[in-house]
C-alpha cells in the first residue's frame, strides 16, 4: 500500500504535488482574503476550457519527437484567418442580403443561406465557416512547417520559435494589406488594414461556451466549450490508438528502431506537425469565442509559451505527452495563473499578476527543459 | 607537495586583492564622480571668532563657467562634480577678484560654503546648512537644462513572456 | 590492395570557381543583406552623410553587446540568449548610479562595477542551468531570459523605493508616485554620452559633418584585443576544445562543466558593460523594456554578419551590426515609399530580425545534419 503511494508520488513528481497543494491552499484561502470562491472557480474553469485545445495541440509533436511546439503561432495564424474571414463573410452577406431582399429576387440557394445566416444558428454557421477556412490553411502551413523541421532534427524547438515569430511578423504585414473591408474590422475614418483587436460580439462570441451553460449568481460554467474540449481530447486519444498514431509514437520514442520496423519517420513527423497546427487553429478559435476578441498583429507572438508551460506542468516531458498531462496541466496552470494574482493582490493590495505570471510560466518551462531525458542522438 | 597549498594560498590572496582593488576603485569613482548640490552663501558669517561681511556687488564663476551675481544676504546653489573646484569671486566695486581652489571636505548636505569667508581668506569656509524646511534656491545657470525624469509610470503593456 | 578512403580535401585542390562558390555559400547571409540594402537605400531616400553618421553611431552603441556573444559560441554553447541577464544587471547598476548622482566616466565605471557581481551571479545561474540542459542550450537560455526578466521586474518594481523596507532609492524622480517601484523612463543625464564624448572627433566634409565617438571606439578596440588575447590563454584554449568536442575535451582533462559556466559568466558580465555603453549613448533608459530586444537584436546582427551557431569572428560582429542597422534604419522609410505605409516597413524590419535568426538556425542545423550524414556514409565506406 505504501509502495503504491510512493510510486504515485514519484510518478507524479514532487514539483507537481507542491503546485497542486499550493493551488488548493489558494482556493482555501479565498474567503479569508476577500476573494469570492465561486467567481474564482468559475474563472479558472473558463480559462481551462479556453486554453485546453491549445495545450492539446502540443501533444502530437511531442509524441513524434519534434519537441515542444513553440511554433504554435502558425496554427494560430490559420485560425485567425478563418475567424477574420468568417466575419467578413457575415458582414458582406448582411450587406448583400439587404440588396437582395429589397430587390425582391431571391434564389433558392440564397434563401437557404439567408435563412441559416439570419436564424439563431447564425453564430454556429459562422463558426463553422471559420473552422472550414482555418483547417485547410492550418494543414497547408503545417505541411510547409514540417518540411523545415524535418531538415533540422535536433534543434527543432529554437527554430520553431523563430519560424513562429517570423510568420507572425509576415502576417502583421498581411493584415495591413489583405483586402478586407468589413467596417467592424477595418480601421475607421478611411484607414486601411485590419484593426488590432476585433470583437466577436454579434457573430460567434460564446457560441460554444453558452451552449447548455450553467449560470447562477457569480458562477458560470461554459458547458458547451467543455463538451467541445472533451470531444477534441477523445479524437486525439483515439487517433493515438490507430495504426498511424502508434507509428507516430514509435517514431518519437526511438526513430532508429521505428525506421528499422518500416515506419517512415519523416512522414510521421509531418503528420504530427500538421495535426499540431490544425489543433492550434481550432484552439485559437475556441479561445476567441470565449474571450470575445480576435487579437491580430503581435497578439499571437507569445501564445505558444502558456501552452508549453501548461503541458509541462501536467507532467509531459520534451518527448512524451499524454491526455492526462493536458488536462491536469491546463487545470493546474490556469488555476495558478488565476488564483495567485487575485489572492496576492488582495493580500498586498497591489497588482503583481503580470510579474507572477511571467515567473511561474517560464519557471515551469525551465524546470522541464533541465530534466534529464534519454539521450537520443 | 608543499607547493600545492602555497599555490592555492597565492591564488586566494590574488583574488582577494583584486576584489579589494575593485571595491576601492568603486569608492574612488563615487567620490570623484558624484554631483553635489553646493550652496554658496553670501550672508555675513562668523567663523572661528572672525567676522566676515557679506559681499556687495560680487559675481562668482565656478570652474570657469558662467558668471553669476550673488546679492548680499542671498545664496545660490551650484552643482559640482567631484571634490576639487576653483571658485572665482569678482567684486565690481574696486575691481577686486579672488580665485581660490576649494576642496569639498565636508558633507555638502549639511554644510554650505560662506562666500564672505572665502573672500576673506579664511581657512575654514564652511558654515552649517539650515534645516531642510527651507526650499532650495534656484540653481545657477550652468549650461545644462534641468530636465526631470520622464513621467511614464510603470512597465506598460509590452511585458515579455506570458 | 586499395588504400583506405582518405578525406577528400587532403588531396583535392580547389579550383577558382569552386573557391568563389564556396565563398558565396558560406557568406550567403551577409551577401543577401548587402543586396537588400543596395535596393532599399535608394528607395528610402536617405542621404549618404546621414546614413554614414547613423552607422557610426550605431556601431559604437551596439558592437560591445554583440562582441559579448563571441565567447559562448567559442565554447560550443551556441547563441547566448541569456545575455539579457547581463543587460539587466547593467541596468540595475545604472539605476543606482543615477540615484546617487555620480556622473560622467566615473559614473559609468561605477555602474559597471556595481553590475559586475550581479552579472556574475546571474551568469553563474545561467551557466549552471545550461549545464543541466545540454543539447538544448539555446531554448533554455531563451526561456531563462524571460524567467529572470520576471524576477528583475519583481525586484525593480516592488523592492526598490523610498519607503521603509525597500532597497533605498532617494531620488523621487526615479520612483513611481506610489513610493516604490522604478519609473519606466529614466533620464540618464549624468552619464549621457559620457564615453562617447570622452574623445570627441568631429569632421566637416563639406555639406555634412560627421562626429565620431572615439571614446567608445577605443573601448571597443580594447575589447577586441581582449578577445584575441583571451583565445590564446589556457582558459580560451580549453573553451575552444570544448566547443570542438565536449567528450574529447573532457577526457583530455578539461573541467568541462566549470569552464562552460565560466564562459557564460564572462559573457554575461560583458553584456552588462555593453548595455551600459548602449544606454549611455541613448541617454534614456526604459527600465522595463530596454533590455528586452537586446538579445534578439544582437543575435540577429551577429548572424547577419555571417556567423553561425558554432563559429563567429570579430569580423562577423562589425559587418553584422552595420548591415542589421542599415536595414533597421532604412526599411520603414523604404516601406513607406514602396507601399505607402511606414507601418509596413516597421513590420518588415521585425520580420527580417526574426527571419534571419530562423534562417541562420535552420542553415546551421541542416549543415550539421549533412556533416553527420557524410561522416556516417564515410564510415560505411560509400
Amino acid at each position: 500500500m505504501s509502495g503504491k503511494f510512493e510510486k504515485f508520488i514519484s510518478d507524479f513528481g514532487w514539483p507537481r504535488i507542491i503546485i497542486a497543494l499550493f493551488l488548493l491552499l489558494l482556493f482555501a484561502s479565498t474567503p479569508f482574503v476577500g476573494v469570492k470562491l465561486d467567481t474564482s472557480i468559475s474563472d479558472t474553469l473558463v480559462r481551462v476550457g479556453m486554453n485546453g485545445v491549445l495545450v492539446l495541440a502540443m501533444v502530437p509533436m511531442v509524441q513524434s519527437g519534434c519537441g515542444l511546439n513553440f511554433g504554435l503561432p502558425l496554427g494560430i495564424i490559420a485560425g485567425l484567418l478563418g475567424a477574420v474571414t468568417s466575419i467578413q463573410v457575415a458582414t458582406s452577406f448582411d450587406a448583400l442580403y439587404q440588396v437582395i431582399s429589397s430587390g425582391g429576387s431571391v434564389g433558392v440557394f440564397a434563401s437557404a443561406l439567408s435563412s441559416v445566416l439570419q436564424s439563431g444558428a447564425r453564430g454556429l454557421a459562422l463558426f463553422g465557416i471559420a473552422l472550414a477556412i482555418a483547417l485547410p490553411c492550418a494543414a497547408i502551413l503545417g505541411f510547409l512547417y514540417a518540411q523545415i523541421l524535418n531538415r533540422v532534427k535536433g534543434e527543432e524547438m529554437m527554430i520553431a520559435t523563430y519560424v513562429g515569430f517570423s510568420s507572425v511578423a509576415v502576417m502583421c504585414m498581411a493584415w495591413l494589406l489583405l483586402p478586407f473591408n468589413s467596417p467592424v474590422m477595418v480601421w475607421g475614418y478611411g484607414g486601411s488594414g485590419l484593426r488590432t483587436t476585433i470583437s466577436t460580439e454579434g457573430f460567434w462570441r460564446h457560441i460554444l461556451s453558452d451552449f447548455g451553460s450553467i449560470d447562477f449568481g457569480n458562477f458560470y460554467f461554459p458547458t458547451g466549450m467543455f463538451i467541445f474540449f472533451a470531444i477534441m481530447v477523445c479524437i486525439v486519444w483515439a487517433f493515438f490508438r490507430t495504426k498511424t498514431g502508434t507509428a507516430m509514437t514509435a517514431a518519437g520514442s526511438n526513430p532508429e528502431f521505428a525506421r528499422a520496423s518500416g515506419i517512415d519517420v519523416n512522414k510521421m513527423r509531418t503528420i504530427s506537425v500538421m495535426l499540431s497546427t490544425v489543433l492550434g487553429a481550432v484552439g485559437i478559435l475556441v479561445y476567441e469565442q470565449s474571450f470575445g476578441f480576435i487579437q491580430l498583429y503581435m497578439g499571437p507572438l507569445y501564445m505558444a509559451f502558456p501552452a508549453v508551460a501548461a503541458i509541462l506542468l501536467g507532467g509531459a516531458s520534451v518527448n512524451k505527452a499524454t491526455m492526462a498531462n493536458v488536462i491536469v496541466g491546463t487545470f493546474l496552470f490556469q488555476g495558478i495563473l488565476t488564483m495567485t494574482p487575485s489572492v496576492i493582490n488582495s493580500i498586498l493590495k497591489s497588482d503583481m499578476s503580470e510579474v507572477i505570471r511571467i515567473i511561474v510560466s517560464n519557471g515551469m518551462i525551465l524546470y522541464a527543459l533541465t530534466r534529464k531525458t534519454r539521450v537520443k542522438r | 607537495m608543499s607547493a600545492a597549498p602555497n599555490l592555492g594560498m597565492r591564488r586566494l590572496l590574488i583574488r582577494v586583492a583584486l576584489v579589494a582593488a575593485l571595491v576601492a576603485i568603486s569608492f574612488v569613482m563615487y567620490d570623484i564622480g558624484k554631483e553635489r548640490n553646493v550652496l554658496l552663501d553670501n550672508k555675513s558669517a562668523s567663523i572661528d571668532g572672525v567676522e566676515y561681511e557679506a559681499l556687495v556687488g560680487v559675481s562668482i564663476i565656478v570652474d570657469g563657467g558662467k558668471k553669476t551675481g550673488v546679492r548680499p544676504d542671498a545664496r545660490i546653489a551650484h552643482k559640482m562634480v567631484g571634490r576639487t573646484h576653483t571658485i572665482r569671486l569678482e567684486i565690481s566695486e574696486g575691481g577686486k577678484s579672488i580665485e581660490r581652489t576649494v576642496r569639498l571636505t565636508m558633507n555638502m548636505k549639511s554644510w554650505m560654503i560662506s562666500l564672505p569667508a572665502l573672500a576673506g581668506g579664511a581657512r575654514d569656509i564652511y558654515i552649517p546648512r539650515p534645516a531642510a524646511a527651507q526650499p532650495l534656491p534656484p540653481p545657477s545657470p550652468s549650461g545644462e537644462p534641468e530636465t526631470p525624469a520622464l513621467g511614464d509610470d510603470g512597465p506598460g503593456e509590452s511585458l515579455m513572456g506570458i | 590492395m586499395t588504400p583506405p578512403v582518405k578525406n577528400d580535401s587532403a588531396v583535392h585542390k580547389f579550383t577558382g570557381t569552386e573557391n568563389v562558390k564556396h565563398f558565396l555559400i558560406s557568406n550567403s547571409v551577409p551577401i543577401i543583406f548587402i543586396a537588400l540594402s543596395a535596393i532599399a537605400i535608394p528607395i528610402s531616400g536617405f542621404s549618404a552623410g546621414y546614413l554614414i553618421q547613423e552607422m557610426l553611431t550605431r556601431l559604437a552603441r551596439n558592437s560591445f553587446l554583440v562582441l559579448s556573444l563571441l565567447i559562448p559560441i567559442m565554447a560550443g554553447m551556441g547563441l547566448n540568449f541569456g545575455m539579457v541577464l547581463g543587460a539587466m544587471a547593467g541596468q540595475i547598476g545604472l539605476i543606482f548610479v543615477t540615484d546617487w548622482a555620480v556622473v560622467g566616466i566615473p559614473g559609468m565605471v561605477l555602474a559597471a562595477l556595481i553590475s559586475m557581481p550581479i552579472a556574475a551571479f546571474l551568469g553563474f545561474i545561467c551557466g549552471s542551468v545550461l549545464n543541466k540542459a545540454k543539447g538544448r542550450e539555446m531554448v533554455t537560455s531563451y526561456i531563462l531570459g524571460f524567467f529572470i526578466n520576471g524576477i528583475y521586474q519583481f525586484v525593480v518594481l516592488y523592492t526598490m523605493g523610498i519607503r521603509g523596507l525597500h532597497i533605498p532609492i532617494t531620488n523621487p524622480q526615479l520612483v513611481l508616485s506610489r513610493g516604490f517601484g522604478i519609473r519606466n523612463a529614466i533620464n540618464l543625464t549624468g552619464i549621457r554620452r559620457a564615453l562617447d564624448n570622452a574623445l570627441p572627433l568631429t569632421h566637416n566634409f563639406g555639406h555634412f559633418t560627421i562626429s565620431i565617438p572615439l571614446g567608445t571606439y577605443v573601448t571597443i578596440a580594447a575589447f577586441c584585443f581582449f578577445i584575441v588575447w583571451f583565445r590564446r590563454t589556457k582558459l580560451g584554449q580549453d573553451m575552444r576544445a570544448i566547443g570542438q568536442d565536449m567528450a574529447v575535451a573532457g577526457s583530455a582533462g578539461i573541467a568541462v562543466e566549470r569552464t562552460r559556466v565560466i564562459a557564460i559568466v564572462i559573457s554575461t558580465v560583458l553584456a552588462a558593460f555593453g548595455q551600459i555603453i548602449f544606454l549611455q549613448n541613448i541617454g534614456t533608459m526604459n527600465t522595463y523594456n530596454s533590455h528586452e530586444q537586446t538579445g534578439m537584436f544582437s543575435i540577429a546582427a551577429l548572424l547577419i554578419g555571417g556567423a553561425t551557431v558554432s563559429r563567429a569572428s570579430i569580423t562577423n560582429v562589425f559587418v553584422g551590426v552595420t548591415l542589421f542597422h542599415m536595414m533597421f534604419v532604412v526599411s520603414p522609410t523604404a516601406g513607406k515609399e514602396l507601399i505607402g505605409q511606414a507601418q509596413l516597413g516597421e513590420y518588415f524590419r521585425v520580420f527580417v530580425s526574426y527571419g534571419i535568426i530562423a534562417v541562420a538556425l535552420v542553415l546551421h542545423a541542416w549543415k550539421r545534419l549533412q556533416e553527420r550524414e557524410r561522416a556516417r556514409r564515410g564510415l560505411r565506406g560509400e
